[in-house]
């Protein structure tokens, strides 16, 4: 085991030295340049990616075509870990909007994942709704964007299940294309459960599991239907996703686990129920 | 059943299920152990009030502090104990006899008016006046056969809900 753990450090220090050495030099040196520059970031990302991958003895199984770089779409997939970026980011450079952690993900963040375009948000911020929709619609408009993934559930959920999709991506007026992510149990727990550990942790636990396998299906592209709602779309899409990865529905908000409900949740029951109870009354 | 951390032993997970009269499977058990240790935070062999309203659906469910009053420091036999009336394999007698105990708060096996009041103002909240509570109290009372001075006890329940169709079932996810 220990041999294997040692291979793994290795592929994992020769990606980071290949990609550090190529990476620094073209973004500094081809500052005027920016189509090529970008281009060639794309590729060194995605090659990181890679390495990442080989680094857990990723065996991950792609179906369906590849996505293409075309300006007015975005790609929503459900979320597990935020490994689950970095299996979809080795096939294709994906824009991504992801929450900012501390520490040296952040670092990595704000540096190498500027260079495919990625956005940042703050759940905490309560303006930072608004703000966020703005970037979004921003991103997908320009043409030279990569395209943009969006996990909808707002959090990492345990794979068996997939929690309510929130609106956003399903407002701005383009194609979804889904993504379903599964990963086998049978070899690692893929799930990244940020309130016991921490991303540091999750990461070398990855790294000293037998493998990391699972199945990532390309679906089909969907656009809003006439007279679909933004939040009925997203349950559309979600059931799509659901139904192709073997998840569960659940009717929950994924931002339940950061935060006590509020008190308006438990009211809104009341009420629902007081209002079938008059409607009774008044029937008498 | 020591500490909350352990693995469950082939003899515990017996016990549990003698003690729940086997609603549920040995495998459920283990996935409701599981779940147990993830709530009981601080290891303490049981879920506090504060644990269980860490659970979303728990803490907007208006019933929440009836049911906390309930399962407020049960350990691990008797919270499944307390959850076999969920099960598939309960009896619709076990189902209302736990809405029943829903109903009589102190415990007493009996059900009085005020008692039903209470728990419709849990469900209702402030979006109907106290008057109107007790006028729809009144009258379902008196569809079913009841004054507002009946005493109901367990018997009364079952033959109110019995053919009412209730369906109070959980499925515990196994891996």
């Amino acid at each position: 085991m220990s041999n294997d753990r040692i291979r793994r450090v290795i592929v994992l220090t020769i990606g980071w030295i290949i990609f550090l050495s190529s990476f620094i030099p073209v973004h500094s040196l081809l500052k005027g340049h920016d189509k090529l520059r970008k281009k060639l970031e794309r590729c060194l990302v995605e090659l990181i990616c890679s390495f990442f991958v080989a680094s857990w003895t990723g065996v991950v199984k792609y179906h369906g075509p590849r996505p293409s770089m075309r300006p007015k779409q975005v790609f929503v997939a459900n979320h597990t870990s935020m490994i689950d970026f970095i299996i979809l980011e080795q096939m294709t450079a994906f824009a991504v909007i992801m929450q900012k952690h501390p520490g040296w993900v952040g670092l990595l963040q704000s540096t190498i994942l500027e260079s495919v375009g990625c956005i940042w948000f703050n759940r905490s911020e309560a303006k930072d709704r608004e703000i966020v929709a703005r970037k979004l619609r921003d991103h997908v408009q320009g043409t030279d964007n990569n395209p943009l993934l969006i996990f909808p559930e707002g959090t990492c959920v345990n794979n068996h299940y997939t929690v309510m999709f929130k609106k956003g991506a399903f407002e701005l007026g383009c194609t979804v294309c889904p993504v379903a992510i599964k990963y086998n149990k049978i070899f690692v727990d893929a799930f990244w459960n940020s309130r016991k550990q921490s991303f540091t942790m999750h990461l070398l636990q990855l790294m000293t599991s037998w493998a990391v396998v699972c199945d990532v299906w390309y679906l089909e592209p969907q656009t809003l239907r006439p007279g679909e709602t933004a939040i009925e779309f997203a349950e559309r899409v979600r059931d799509i996703i659901s139904v192709r990865a073997g998840l569960k529905k659940v009717p929950w908000d994924g931002y339940l686990k950061y935060s006590r409900p509020s008190p308006k949740h438990r009211e809104r029951k009341q009420q629902s129920f007081a209002e079938s109870v008059l409607r009774r009354l008044d029937e008498k | 059943m020591g500490n909350a951390s352990s693995m469950l032993t082939q003899y515990d997970i017996e016990e549990v299920q003698q003690h729940c009269n086997h609603a549920f499977s040995q495998q459920e058990i283990v996935s409701l152990y599981e779940r147990f240790c993830q709530l009981d935070r601080n290891n303490g062999g049981f879920i506090s009030a504060e644990e269980f309203l860490s659970v979303p659906e728990f803490a907007v469910n208006p019933l929440s502090q009836r049911l906390l009053r309930m399962v407020d420091g049960l350990n691990f036999k008797e919270f499944v104990a307390f959850l076999s009336a969920f099960s598939p394999h309960a009896t619709l007698h076990q189902k209302i006899e736990f809405i029943f105990k829903v109903y009589d708060s102190d415990g007493n096996g009996k059900v009085t008016f005020t008692d039903m009041l209470d728990v419709l103002r849990d469900l209702t909240g402030t979006f109907i006046s106290e008057k109107q509570r007790e006028q729809v109290l009144t009258d379902v009372l008196d569809e079913a056969g009841y004054t507002k001075d009946s005493l109901m006890i367990l018997s009364d329940f079952v033959k109110i809900l019995g053919n009412s169709g209730l369906k109070i079932e959980v499925e515990v996810p196994v891996d």
